[in-house]
């Protein structure tokens, strides 16, 4: 194990990440709070032991009794720090993907306010996300014909997307918008 | 090393385990040799870090306590499940290493 990329990964990033779910949601929700102050807890305390059980046994465990919610006493039974197995968990990468475009979003405004603050002498605290319920019909119409065609193992459409769409759009301005969708 | 200098008693660098704990406590010196390096390189122990960790063991804590008193939700939020997600990520990426 290398511990000084394990303490990167736990120490910087998992710590830091509670920021941003607050920053989200503004108040936590008690068995999410849990599974996240208990992957804290059990990824650090190959490091910070002491810490982490106390913690775990004078903060977690009165907290998750208020809650009713199920936890063991102690961070580890019998001393088996060297038994305890990592816990496995599955990744869903598209969850990933949704992450980094909203993060991508908040930058991108954060440094469009900070723009206009610059420009303007008004004062500017809040910005407004719009988000369109779906898509326009030309859109639409793209995505149901990328459905059709299908995607091949490498994870390219099958057959020619632009000759299916020239066939399906008479229109030629919302042949171009379709064309810009579907790049 | 200490602080990417080479310990000596001249130097007035040198430091034994037992004056790295007194100096910093268990868990922050813990942390700075966990940080000072797993490779064939020279082991760098860092003050600078234990002196963070410290902080941040701290600043983790008193977000526990604050939060804990405050009123919490029961409905789903859309952030949920990318938050719990990304916890899960660098639990696996952690394994991995």
């Amino acid at each position: 194990m290398k511990f000084k990329l394990v303490l990167k990964e736990i120490f910087f990033q998992l710590m830091d990440l509670k920021e941003e779910w607050m920053l989200m949601t503004e108040v936590a929700k008690p068995d999410l709070l849990v599974f996240y102050i208990k992957a804290v807890l059990v990824a650090i305390s190959p490091i910070t032991p002491h810490w982490a059980h106390s913690i775990w046994t004078k903060k977690l465990v009165p907290f998750c009794k208020t809650q009713n919610i199920e936890i063991k006493p102690f961070l580890y039974h019998n001393d088996p720090s060297l038994e305890q197995r990592w816990e496995r968990f599955e990744v869903n990468e598209q969850l990933v993907h949704q992450r980094n475009i909203l993060q991508k979003t908040v930058v991108s405004m954060r440094s469009s306010l900070d723009n206009m603050r610059k420009k303007s002498k008004v004062v500017l605290d809040k910005g407004v996300i719009i988000v369109a319920k779906k898509f326009p019909e030309s859109h639409i119409r793209v995505i149901n014909l990328m459905k059709k065609l299908g995607v091949n193992e490498k994870n390219m459409i099958n057959g020619n997307l632009f000759e299916e769409m020239k066939l399906v759009f008479t229109d030629k301005k919302e042949l171009n918008n379709g064309i810009k969708f579907a790049k | 090393m200490v602080d990417n200098e080479k310990m000596s008693k001249s130097k007035g660098n040198f430091y034994t385990l037992e004056d790295m704990i007194e100096l910093y406590g268990a868990d922050a010196s813990r942390v700075g040799m966990a940080d000072a390096g797993d490779t064939h390189e020279d082991a760098n122990f860092v003050t600078d870090i234990c002196d963070k960790s410290i902080l941040r063991l701290n600043a983790f804590e008193n977000w526990m306590d604050e939060l804990l008193k405050r009123p919490m939700r029961k409905e789903d939020h859309l952030y949920d499940n990318i938050f719990m997600n990304q916890v899960k990520k660098h639990m696996e990426e952690s394994y991995k290493l």
